[in-house]
């Protein structure tokens, strides 16, 4: 259960983190960007390809970033779950008959290794972090891919693609393998405005 | 201790062992009918499905999981996959009289587990294989065909709103897997459950409760 829960905790944490970046040509550019960010929040789109379906499955939700590490990470379609990181401690809620239970199954422990992957990020310290090899391409594209082989078999590539509007991110692409990925897109996120701490305590 | 754990196990074992169901046969032009909407539960022809699962482990934690299936009443063939609610895909296969794994990630690629797994998919989305034994209808009134293979016996009892319940029993009549299907829909003239819970009893019985998010035909 570790290693799903790690994996996904990373896939989501990626996701916010990455919409901190702005459209850089370099690592440097991208740290001194982040730096300048201190909360992020908007709604996304998350779309699933695989080579088995006629069509991608889609889900929406909304997501709420606050330095130094705390996120908010909320599905609304099809289903309702919410992943809540505040002061080093994670916990997934999901709604089922109407009331929110939390899901046990989330592992503390890996997502408090997330957390502080977290930290890094959104000090534009990607290279910092030992899990990925990092590139910027031209066209407004950084590449991530792990430096370790048994990574490899969760995480192929990510590519994160960023907007003109310097400090937001338009999509980040996860490939799981060559036949299936999945692609967050970000809408109209809002930087720097205020967020209720509670966002980040509360379910609702 | 250990005389007392297998007296509660021995208990629950001869517990386990009930009688199957009466069934009464139906009036001389009943039959065919009942046969017939036995066989129309089921969506016929291509589909791909998306549901939210939530599966209830052994113990009684709980995941949220999605799941998609790509199946195929022709041939009785099916994909899935079933992924994290973020999309990352835990296991994914394919049967088409023929297992095959495409990606399991711990602790999915346990031995077993995609083959009860396949085995939980093809009870929820086909008609029941093996000999028909008998079609009928129950105490209560409900409909019912009986199957029988060399391993089980399996009843698919649908009542008069179109909700359905499959049970599946083994050697001794031992009832080990339950699904009970409602708020049943019709897409593209196919009955689709929007509600199902599948119980695999058992000391280390588990519970998949799948809400169909979306059915769509596929045109090969």
């Amino acid at each position: 259960m570790v290693s799903k829960t790690k994996v996904s905790a990373l896939i989501l944490i990626l996701s916010v983190t990455w919409t901190s970046m702005c459209a850089a040509s370099s690592l440097s550019e991208i740290r001194s960007a982040a730096e300048q960010i201190s909360s992020i929040k908007g709604d996304f789109i998350q779309e699933k390809q695989m080579a088995i379906l006629a069509h991608p499955i889609v889900a929406r939700g909304y997501f709420a970033y606050q330095r130094p590490a705390s996120l908010r990470w909320e599905y609304r379609q099809p289903l309702q779950s919410v992943l809540l990181l505040h002061n080093g401690k994670s916990h997934r809620f999901v709604q089922s008959d109407g009331e929110w239970t939390e899901d046990k199954a989330v592992n503390t422990q890996s997502m408090d290794f997330m957390l502080q992957e977290i930290a890094k990020w959104l000090n534009g310290r990607f290279d910092d972090n030992p899990m990925f090899r990092v590139s910027v391409e031209a066209d407004n594209k950084i590449i991530m891919t792990p430096k370790d082989k048994s990574m490899d078999q969760f995480i192929q590539r990510i590519e994160l693609i960023m907007a003109d509007q310097p400090g937001v991110m338009k999509e980040v692409v996860i490939h799981e393998n060559a036949d299936s990925f999945t692609r967050f897109i970000f809408i109209d996120p809002k930087i720097n405005e205020p967020i209720a701490p509670a966002e980040f305590q509360k379910v609702q | 201790m250990k005389h007392l754990f297998l007296f509660i196990t021995l208990v629950v074992s001869l517990a386990a062992c009930a009688q199957l169901p009466q069934i009464y046969p139906d009036s001389a032009s009943r039959p065919s009918e009942t046969a017939l909407d036995c066989g129309q539960v089921f969506p016929q022809g291509r589909w791909q499905l998306y549901h939210i699962i939530e599966a209830t482990a052994p113990g009684g934690q709980k995941s949220a999981l999605t799941g998609v299936s790509i199946l195929s009443s022709r041939d009785r063939s099916i994909q899935w996959a079933l992924m994290t609610v973020e999309g990352f895909v835990l296991v994914s296969g394919r049967f088409d009289g023929k297992l095959t794994i495409d990606r399991a990630i711990s602790p999915f690629d346990r031995p077993g587990f995609a083959q009860g797994l396949m085995e939980d998919l093809m009870m929820l989305f086909f008609e029941p294989q093996g000999r028909r034994l008998m079609t009928g209808h129950l105490e209560t009134g409900d409909r019912v065909c009986r199957y029988g293979s060399p391993e089980d016996i399996t009843d698919l009892i649908i009542r008069n709103d179109g909700t359905w319940t499959i049970n599946r029993y083994a050697s001794r009549r031992r009832l080990i897997r339950t699904i009970v299907a409602d708020g049943i829909t019709i897409i593209g003239n196919n009955p689709f459950a929007k509600h199902l819970i599948l119980k695999n009893h058992g000391i280390i019985g588990y519970q998949l409760e799948l809400r169909l998010v979306e059915a769509t035909p596929l045109t090969n």
